[in-house]
């Protein structure tokens, strides 16, 4: 290997995504609500979404 | 035990000048047609003892001195070398004055060579006795010579500024020859023509260090500036390895991509149908019912297929663990619209949508679900899968893996411009318009 420097990179972006992939990550970071309580099942209309996850858009031309 | 015995070292052989009375040495064991005299630069006839004068320098010349001393000797390519000649040469190129050095370099057994220096770059030349094939004294078509390609650089007349020392050829001062320079790093191919002859010689790039450690020379070599015709790119062979090593990578992250691909569970989890209307009455939102998530933490899936037609639906969803509490929030903007125009039929946006939600851990789920819309209805179906792949990392790391060997290629080719655009063949025109008009 003539690229010592470029094969340690590699080796690095090739671990990386492997590990990413394994543990099922994404670039998108949704928001993580704690202690929803119970009665959001029987009633899910009580719940309160925390938006900002995905902006809202309404298309059409 | 044998005494080391030094080999003999040639003495050289001193004459008086005729025109100043000064010393004048020889050391070309009599294959020098001319030297010149150290002291009033007046160029003398070699050729016999009488050293008749043929060109007396009336204005002195503005005298250089040679960074290798006349007389040194060094090793290299194989011999031992003596400089016992040095002389400048010029082109002049669009009023610009271009000036380079010229060592002639003697060895009794192997003849003569050449050191070329200019601007730091030096060249250790062999004249050759093989004419290259298809020369053309036009010199603007390649030359092949030792089974290598050629490309012409630049051509022009040379005119001899300074000579001292020896030299195997009648040299004088103003002595003018059409040169052109065939380029193919680490070699140069230089013709020199003149109404008599054409003269081909071969120069190998050799870097200043080398020169003075070959020569013994106080000090260190002046540094080198800009990139000479011949210059080896530091990394212009290299490029063609860095993308080989490129495609191997990009290999092993295919493979890898595929291997997930194949060994990702993509294990539906959960699938249902509903249906939404913007005018029913009621609560819109509810939950699903439970589903398990099992195996290492992992991506899940959200899928909605939906039946839209020229309008627009929001989804917000929340996947909550039913045993920890802890909820993902997340939400979805489906829209699908067409038509037809001027333009002709158009159509935007997708009835389908999907999110990926990160490294979900193991446990009792269930959704809720809260669709929108203006009006209108839908139906619509909801499918989780978890342990999906998520080719973004693919794709992003392949980008990644791409920046070196392009940063590379730039940078070659950066350097092999700098070297066109001193050639009479410049990659890029540069106007000389300085906007005086």
């Amino acid at each position: 290997m003539r690229f010592p420097g470029y094969l340690i990179y590699s080796m690095l972006l090739l671990t990386g995504t492997t590990w990413a992939e394994f543990r099922g990550w994404t670039l998108d970071r949704p928001n993580q609500v704690n202690n929803v309580p119970k009665t959001v099942r029987d009633n899910p209309g009580a719940y309160r979404a925390v938006y900002g996850f995905y902006p809202r858009y309404v298309g059409g031309k | 035990m044998t005494p080391h015995v030094e080999p003999p070292v040639a003495k050289p052989h001193a004459l008086a000048c005729p025109n100043c009375g000064g010393p004048v040495e020889r050391r070309g064991f009599g294959y020098s047609m001319t030297v010149v005299c150290p002291g009033c630069l007046t160029v003398l006839d070699a050729s016999t003892p009488l050293l008749q004068v043929l060109q007396k320098i009336e204005a002195e010349q503005s005298r250089r001195t040679p960074m290798i001393p006349l007389g040194s000797r060094g090793n290299m390519s194989g011999g031992t070398w003596e400089a016992i000649g040095f002389q400048t040469r010029a082109v002049v190129e669009d009023g610009e004055t271009f000036e380079w050095e010229e060592y002639l370099l003697f060895n009794p057994y192997k003849g003569f060579r050449y050191l070329t220096q200019y601007d730091g770059h030096w060249n250790f030349v062999t004249p050759l006795e093989a004419m290259p094939q298809s020369p053309n004294q036009r010199g603007l078509f390649p030359v092949f010579y030792d089974g290598l390609v050629y490309k012409h650089f630049s051509g022009g007349q040379a005119t001899t500024t300074f000579v001292l020392g020896e030299f195997p050829w009648r040299v004088r001062v103003g002595e003018q020859v059409v040169a052109h320079d065939y380029v193919n790093p680490p070699w140069v191919l230089s013709s020199e023509i003149t109404k008599d002859e054409i003269a081909w010689s071969r120069g190998e790039y050799v870097p200043g260090s080398a020169i003075w450690k070959a020569f013994q020379l106080p000090g260190s070599a002046p540094a080198a500036r800009g990139v000479y015709l011949n210059q080896p790119s530091p990394m212009g062979h290299k490029v063609g390895g860095m993308w080989a090593n490129f495609a191997l990578m990009l290999a092993l992250l295919l493979g890898l991509a595929i291997a997930f691909a194949i060994f990702s569970r993509k294990e539906t989890v959960f699938r249902s149908s509903y249906a939404f209307s913007s005018s029913q009455q009621g609560e819109p939102s509810f939950v699903t019912g439970d589903f398990d998530l099992t195996g290492r933490p992992a991506s899940l899936e959200v899928a909605v297929n939906t039946s839209l037609d020229n309008n627009w639906t929001y989804f917000n969803f929340a996947l909550v663990n039913e045993d920890t509490g802890q909820a993902y929030d997340f939400g979805r903007e489906v829209s699908y619209y067409h038509g037809a125009d001027s333009d002709g039929s158009w159509d935007e946006g997708s009835r389908d949508s999907s999110v990926l939600i990160p490294a979900v851990a193991p446990g009792k789920y269930y959704l809720r679900v809260e669709p929108e819309m203006d009006s209108g209805a839908l139906t619509y179906d909801l499918t989780l899968r978890h342990d999906v792949p998520n080719y973004t990392w693919f794709w992003l790391a392949a980008g990644l893996l791409l920046i070196p060997p392009v940063l590379y290629t730039i940078r070659a080719r950066s350097f092999e411009t700098q070297r066109w655009m001193n050639s009479d063949h410049p990659p890029i025109r540069v106007s000389s318009n300085d906007g005086d008009d």
